[in-house]
């Protein structure tokens, strides 16, 4: 019953759109001065970015193909008529389309003018967390509704935040190693400590509200298929806590040291990579996990 | 700017337009209900006005065999409703009726309930 179409669609959208927030966000609050990563940076703005654009339209073709019956009906020019004046669904997806090319125009001017940037945070933030209107928080009305929404729109710009980072911290740790670049991940890993603390926070509470919503009785959570899958993306989280914990207590205390003690800091900067990339690999995991779940009837209304 | 950005943000949340997936409220046959005359017609009415090209409606008589649906169109007054002609009905027995509708979600949900005719 899972519409495999749908669900890769709606994972390339939503990883290409933690990536291009964290790549503006960085290039605007994390990184102004740091000339070795800027140029990747930019690379990873304007892919991500056209990604986010290709990855809409291919939500909205998918889920026009899932409701006409098949791709083979796509062709048909009144399903498209009906798709997009008729629909909240075909309309909610044009804005954000027309938004998702705003950012692809942002990226590609951002390159030259770093004053975009702030603006490329904008589109892709409203984007990532409008996310929350597009979704399974749409299914109550009133006010369980407006609270579900906003947990659901926090939860993603919490999850933008955490995620969105870690590529931006791979290119830096793996910038040319000079000393400075070193002293330079060092300090940035540190300062988005507290950062990275309140997004987990965040995602915790908010996604207990979300699951409160979505699963109702702990007991689901074992005895029906969504809250399986809702415990694999816990375990994944779970997972990703644990790597970053590890650097934080471990391992960017140890390059700190052996950066002001001016020893080779090679090995802690290699545990550091992989680690990273460790914690970005569950976290697209994850990303998938939600593609899927977003695909399925929340335990609260299957069997119901 | 990061009030007016919160506030806008906020807004958006609080006003937008919830996307119900489409479900069955009533049926004239009623689901589970024993009729003594032959239906004229089907009445389904969904929680949501749903989208007209994309219902069906299909009967499977007491013999297992399908029943001619004549026509199965959403009422233009009330776009809930759906009215669906049905030649075929006569034997005694269970009826059962299956149905998908999108609405606004352009989610396609389908569904099924029996009647009982007894004359």
């Amino acid at each position: 019953m899972i519409d495999v179409g749908l669900v890769a669609a709606r994972f390339v959208h939503y990883a290409a759109l933690v990536l291009a927030f964290g790549a503006f966000a960085y290039a605007s609050f994390g990184d102004r001065a740091g000339a070795a990563v800027s140029p990747r940076l930019r690379r990873l703005a304007i892919v991500s970015s056209l990604a986010v654009l290709v990855g809409s339209l291919a939500v909205l073709v998918a889920t026009a193909a899932g409701l006409a019956g098949g791709y083979g009906a796509l062709g048909d020019a009144g399903l498209w008529s009906t798709v997009l004046f008729d629909t909240d669904f075909g309309q909610v997806w044009s804005a954000r389309l027309l938004l998702a090319s705003t950012l692809v125009a942002v990226a590609l001017v951002s390159a030259r003018a770093g004053v975009f940037r702030t603006a490329g945070v904008f589109a892709a933030g409203a984007l990532l967390v409008s996310v929350a209107l597009t979704g399974h928080a749409q299914v109550e009305a009133g006010a369980a509704g407006v609270v579900h929404r906003i947990a659901d729109a926090v939860h993603l710009a919490a999850a933008g935040i955490w995620l969105g980072a870690l590529v931006p911290f791979l290119f830096l740790l793996s910038a040319r190693s000079s000393q400075e670049s070193s002293s330079a991940a060092a300090e940035r890993l540190v300062a988005f400590h507290h950062v990275g603390l309140v997004a987990v926070l965040l995602l915790v509470s908010t996604g207990v509200v979300n699951s409160w919503f979505l699963v109702g009785a702990p007991a689901r959570l074992f005895d029906t298929a969504y809250g399986q899958l809702l415990l694999v993306k816990l375990a994944l989280f779970a997972g990703m806590l644990g790597l970053a914990a590890g650097n934080r207590l471990r391992y960017v205390p140890a390059l700190s040291r052996q950066l002001d003690g001016r020893e080779d800091a090679m090995a802690s900067l290699k545990r550091l990579r992989l680690q990273v990339r460790g914690e970005f690999l569950l976290g697209m995991l994850a990303l998938l996990a939600v593609a899927v779940l977003g695909s399925m009837e929340p335990a609260t209304e299957s069997g119901a | 700017m990061r009030i007016i950005t919160l506030a806008a943000t906020a807004a958006v949340l609080v006003a937008a337009p919830a996307f119900a997936h489409t479900k069955l409220v009533t049926a004239n046959p009623a689901p589970n209900a024993t009729v003594k005359a032959v239906p004229e017609r089907l009445q389904i009415t969904f929680n949501e006005p749903v989208l007209p090209r994309f219902v069906t409606v299909a009967v499977t008589g007491p013999d297992g065999k399908k029943l001619h649906v004549a026509s199965a169109q959403v009422d233009p007054k009330n776009r809930s409703k759906v009215n669906a002609v049905v030649h075929g009905f006569g034997r005694a027995g269970a009826y059962r009726v299956e149905w998908s509708a999108a609405g606004s979600d352009m989610h396609r949900m389908n569904g099924s309930y029996s009647f009982t005719l007894r004359p």
